[in-house]
């Protein structure tokens, strides 16, 4: 009798009604997860929409309501900041509304230092940048947490180094400093190739040494972390960043990202 | 409502920025730059009107002021060509200014932004201030967030008389 509507359209329209039960009978989706937050866009008078780097759930975003409005939220509310958000939703693909409690504040340890705050600024840009939504990304996530706790630790910088090395190793191009590329020699390594992003050995990397990175001391065993060594760490990994994560996704680094590493690189010029 | 209309129509053909400091107004200077009363050597700095409009309400600066129109971002692609600093400069020189107080956001953002205009000053002789941070007039402390505590607690202050 239908023959003429055909198949397709009854299962158009069941799947629809299916939906539309489905819909109606849903529950309201909802976790609680420890997050960094990476961005907040205002949205309306008062409220924002955050993009957070959560423990279980990756890059995720969701809705603050009255984020610019209540006195608590808006200390709880900025980038590098650590919270635990609640999330709801209706259907677990839409944005969604996140209550938001703030665990550790980023704010304190770094007003006062323009190179923290660069460096902040950078992680929450390159984890926002490079991220897919929705991904579990939970080494990282520890990671950025451990970076952000050892703000006050005299080796900061180094540990952002390592952050932006464990980055890149996420990402599926991790560095490898533990042999030479060419002879496969432990020995007196000192220096990574800038293609395969391997170590090379003194004796190996000898003709080539200008158009190679001098590994940096406190990646080799040694205690050397200063502007220096630093820099040198941060123009290698900026390297790999461009050529491996950016450029094939037509970006260049953020802008803070190249800031940061200007500053360092100031800072070791004036020693 | 064609009264409304037409009031809204006529305040936005003659609401636009001050040229020197991009506060509203309807003439081409605002009334507190054209203001002979007020201290020339001295320009806070704000992100927007509404930072302006609160400070005012206090009554307790006779400065100028700046908008610059927002904060540097890294996420939101905001750096220093998209804010007025050129123009915050032009005027430090014009008026011979001795002191710039930053009155930027407690953020990441907001205080990065005044670092960067402080290393942008640094060799025009001015003194560069920021405003204080922590608790609040009226603040309870068990109603206040960690980071204002924090804050509070580094930048703590000797109490006039003590030694």
């Amino acid at each position: 009798m239908f023959d003429h509507i055909g198949k397709t359209f009854w299962e158009t329209k069941l799947s629809g009604l299916w939906a539309r039960i489905g819909h109606n009978t849903n529950t309201m989706e909802n976790w609680t997860d420890q997050a960094i937050i990476l961005n907040i866009r205002p949205h309306g008078e008062s409220a924002a929409v955050v993009r957070v780097l959560t423990r279980a759930r990756g890059k995720h975003a969701g809705y603050v309501h009255r984020a610019r409005a209540s006195g608590a939220l808006r200390g709880s509310l900025d980038i590098g900041n650590m919270v635990t958000l609640g999330w709801a939703s209706r259907a677990e693909d839409q944005l969604g509304t996140y209550t938001v409690e703030l665990d550790q504040p980023v704010g304190p340890y770094v007003f006062d230092d323009q190179r923290k705050l660069l460096c902040v600024q950078s992680l929450c840009a390159l984890l926002d940048a490079v991220l897919p939504e929705r991904e579990k990304h939970a080494a990282l996530y520890e990671g950025s947490a451990a970076f952000l706790a050892a703000l006050d630790s005299p080796h900061w910088m180094a540990i952002y180094v390592m952050w932006e090395m464990a980055l890149l190793a996420e990402l599926g191009f991790g560095l490898d400093l533990s042999c030479c590329a060419v002879s496969g020699t432990t020995e007196d390594l000192v220096y990574i190739s800038p293609k395969s992003g391997r170590a090379v050995s003194r004796a190996e990397g000898a003709l080539y040494k200008d158009k190679l990175f001098l590994i940096p001391d406190f990646l080799n065993g040694g205690g050397d972390d200063g502007a220096e060594q630093i820099g040198l760490a941060l123009r290698m990994t900026a390297h790999f960043l461009r050529k491996r994560v950016f450029e094939p996704i037509n970006q260049d680094l953020p802008e803070v990202r190249r800031m940061f590493e200007e500053k360092l690189l100031g800072m070791a010029q004036a020693l | 409502m064609l009264d409304l209309a037409r009031a809204l129509e006529q305040t936005a053909s003659i609401i636009n920025p001050c040229v020197k400091c991009h506060n509203l107004t309807s003439e081409a200077v605002c009334d507190i730059c054209q203001n002979p009363d007020r201290d020339r050597l001295s320009i806070c700095v704000v992100r927007d009107v509404s930072d302006l409009w609160a400070l005012e309400r206090t009554r307790a600066y006779r400065g100028l002021y700046h908008i610059l129109g927002g904060v540097l971002s890294a996420i939101d692609g905001i750096g220093p060509d998209q804010l007025d600093l050129a123009g915050l400069k032009a005027r430090i020189d014009e008026y011979g200014c001795t002191e710039v107080i930053l009155a930027l956001g407690a953020t990441v953002d907001g205080q990065a932004t005044s670092h960067y205009i402080t290393e942008m000053l640094k060799d025009r002789g001015v003194s560069v201030s920021r405003l204080a941070q922590g608790v609040p007039v009226g603040g309870e402390l068990d109603y206040m967030d960690d980071g204002t505590l924090i804050t509070a607690l580094r930048a703590r202050g000797k109490m006039a008389g003590s030694s």
